[in-house]
């Protein structure tokens, strides 16, 4: 329903969500934000937030608003919807419906009934009033009938009380009603249980002596007080209590949205101590000193097992999990034994220096260089776990060259390639840990990508040194086989000068006149000098 | 009267008294159905000087659910060159789609526009821009967005 309201109305009073003037307003618990009843129940239903703030919101965060509000929205005055009929009345939006039954002298006429006359005002809703059965109202239930008489714009035609039969005037009547001391009334303890009715006059003459509520009435009155505190502080109580579940529904429902956030991590109650305790114990292994390699797994596997016990049963788990990833034993020995140790300082020698890097910063990285010959039984065995890098399998084999013995030995750029075992995202252990874990990855990986942009630097260089050697001899072989051709053809020409005219004239232009200038010697065939084969054409270079 | 109505005639009411923002026409509005309003970004930025109509359709939800927002795009009027509008006029915004809200109007839908294009960095397209003008709808409330802080891609 549309009014049409005088005046303007304070901006406050509007809903932002119909732009007009608040009807039943109700506010949200939550947010304290208020909206029309109608406007925010169809906004809920299409999406469960608040059209202001968008934080969650459902209907039961609506309570009623403020009665503030409530109470200048009410008052806020109106026209009368017959204005087009000329009724100029404009009564507080509250009042409306009682002026357009009561008042309202523009009203058409609706219905009716056979003991009144003409123009009733919504007879129907007063009598559906009376059937409420109100105790109060009922003494004038009789009388309400000759107020149905009342023309809408008569004044003060008398009628007679139906009960004491006195002439009233019609404008008085509602007055004397409630005073007729004819009227059938209840009596006044009727409330604390008296059960008495009968004429006024009758209450106070006889039935107020002798009501036994009568002499007992201080004791309603304490009573009444009471149970009235009691309800003002239940009333108080219901809202605090309803303003808690809703705070707590709010809660539930933000907590359920992290639970589902966290995932894997989420951990119920009592998680205080074991959050240290792993990042403590994945600590330890990573600090681990490089002469642990040298004892087994199981010994390791074995002494940790005596720290978890005190703490959640997943550690030991996360512990095996991360500790079959360092070196075997049979890796182990290799860097503990001193004849191993002996061959790696020996190749070591003979690579450049930059393949070393101290063990102590990757302790987690195992360095597998190839052992050239008879230590090839070191080769490592890679564990067969796919997050490992390859394990390099070629050797080093010994220098092919011989020209330069200074050239580098020429493995494959794939065989020094440093392994660091990267542990696997564990996800029982806590949140705190795996993202620890995931960073200690991720610098083992970055420092091994640099070892390894370094090797392959290394690797590009003593290629183009070794390419460089190479060239530099094929060069020297070339410029020998040019002086010995050259030196062949000085000879051949000199014996060709020596018997001018003994080979035949099918040399003779094939060999440049020792008289011209600087000799060039003939490309590509050497001759030998002892061949009576005469060469076929060649060109000069 | 519908929702929609009686919001879309206190919108207009406001619109015809209090006048609209600066940059932003109302073009026309004759039914509580399709709305036609101009935009020009005002001070220093990528489109000084250039001006834009945009068309909003209404449907009997209103303000409930969102209208439907595109630039025109006719002899007169060209879509704007932003990585979030497509050369058929559609727009892809948080606001008209998952983030509406029954509180906005067409006023702060347009203002809201008007901040988008003046904010913009670079004058191009939304990289999907061909695929999605080949197949889009008549209506962009159709399509589901995508919505991305920097760029922006339509899923049809």
């Amino acid at each position: 329903m549309s009014f049409t309201y005088v005046g303007s109305i304070n901006d406050n009073l509007i809903c932002c969500i119909c732009r007009a003037t608040f009807i039943d307003p109700c506010t949200t618990r939550t947010c304290s934000h208020t909206f029309c009843r109608e406007c925010i129940t169809t906004a809920l239903s299409v999406s469960p937030t608040c059209p202001v703030d968008r934080s969650p919101l459902t209907v039961e965060d609506l309570i009623l608003a403020d009665p503030v509000v409530r109470n200048l929205v009410n008052e806020l005055l109106v026209e009368c919807p017959n204005k087009a009929a000329g009724c100029r009345d404009t009564p507080q939006r509250q009042l409306l419906d009682a002026h357009l039954r009561g008042s309202c002298e523009y009203m058409k006429a609706e219905d009716t009934t056979e003991d009144v006359g003409s123009n009733v005002v919504s007879k129907e809703t007063l009598e559906a009033h009376l059937d409420e059965g109100v105790n109060a109202v009922f003494f004038i239930s009789h009388n309400i009938l000759n107020i149905i008489n009342q023309q809408p714009s008569a004044e003060s035609s008398a009628v007679r009380c139906s009960l004491c039969q006195e002439r009233v005037p019609r404008s008085s009547l509602s007055s004397h009603i409630p005073a007729c001391q004819d009227t059938v009334v209840s009596c006044t303890h009727a409330s604390n249980g008296c059960s008495w009715e009968g004429r006024r006059s009758d209450l106070s003459g006889t039935h107020i002596p002798s009501c036994p509520y009568e002499s007992i009435k201080g004791f309603f009155a304490i009573h009444e007080q009471k149970v009235s505190s009691l309800k003002a502080e239940n009333d108080v109580l219901k809202h605090k209590v309803e303003q808690l579940e809703g705070l707590v529904r709010v809660l539930t429902r933000e907590s359920g949205i992290l639970k589902e956030a966290l995932g894997p991590w989420y951990r119920a109650g009592s998680s205080g101590s074991v959050p240290s305790s792993s990042f403590q114990s994945y600590n330890d292994q990573i600090l681990r000193p490089n002469a642990g390699y040298a004892t087994s797994t199981t010994p390791a596997n074995a002494r940790y097992p005596d720290q978890a016990s005190p703490f959640d049963v997943e550690y030991p788990d996360q512990m095996d999990s991360l500790a079959s990833y360092f070196p075997r034993l049979e890796e182990d020995e290799q860097y503990a034994s001193p004849q191993t140790s002996t061959d790696y300082q020996l190749d070591r020698r003979i690579q450049p220096p930059v393949l070393y890097l101290p063990r102590s910063l990757h302790p987690q990285s195992a360095y597998h260089v190839p052992h050239s010959g008879p230590s090839s039984s070191h080769q490592p065995q890679p564990p067969s776990h796919p997050s490992l890098l390859p394990l390099p399998t070629a050797t080093i084999t010994t220098s092919t060259s011989t020209s330069t013995p200074t050239l580098a030995p020429g493995p494959p750029p794939s065989a020094i390639t440093p392994t660091s075992p990267i542990a696997p995202l564990n996800l029982s252990g806590n949140l705190f840990g795996a993202l620890t874990s995931l960073h200690n990855s991720l610098t083992t990986l970055s420092s091994s990508v640099d070892s390894l942009a370094r090797q392959h630097e290394v690797h590009i260089a003593t290629e183009a040194m070794r390419n460089t050697e190479e060239l530099r001899s094929l060069r020297t072989v070339l410029h020998g086989l040019r002086m010995q051709v050259h030196s062949i053809m000085m000879d051949r020409n000199a014996q060709m000068a020596g018997r001018p005219g003994g080979e035949g004239q099918a040399s003779g232009p094939e060999i440049n006149d020792p008289r011209d200038g600087p000799w060039i010697p003939p490309f590509p065939i050497p001759r030998f000098p002892h061949s009576s084969v005469s060469p076929g054409p060649v060109t000069k270079l | 009267m519908a929702v929609s109505s009686r919001r879309l005639q206190k919108e207009l009411t406001e619109i015809k008294t209090a006048g609209t923002p600066c940059g932003i026409t109302l073009l026309k509005a004759d039914d509580f159905q399709t709305w036609f309003l101009s935009l020009e970004v005002l001070g220093e930025s990528q489109y000084k000087g250039e001006v834009f109509a945009l068309m909003f359709r209404f449907d009997p939800q209103y303000p409930i659910s969102a209208p439907a927002v595109q630039f025109v795009v006719d002899d007169k009027y060209k879509a704007p060159l932003h990585p979030h509008v497509y050369s058929n006029g559609h727009i892809c915004a948080s606001i008209l789609g998952g983030e509406w809200s029954p509180v906005l109007s067409v006023i702060a839908v347009c203002i809201t526009l008007q901040s988008m294009l003046a904010s913009c960095k670079e004058k191009k397209r939304p990289p999907d821009n061909d695929r999605y003008v080949a197949h889009a709808p008549d209506n962009p409330k159709k399509t589901r967005f995508v919505y991305h802080e920097s760029d922006s891609a339509a899923a049809p």
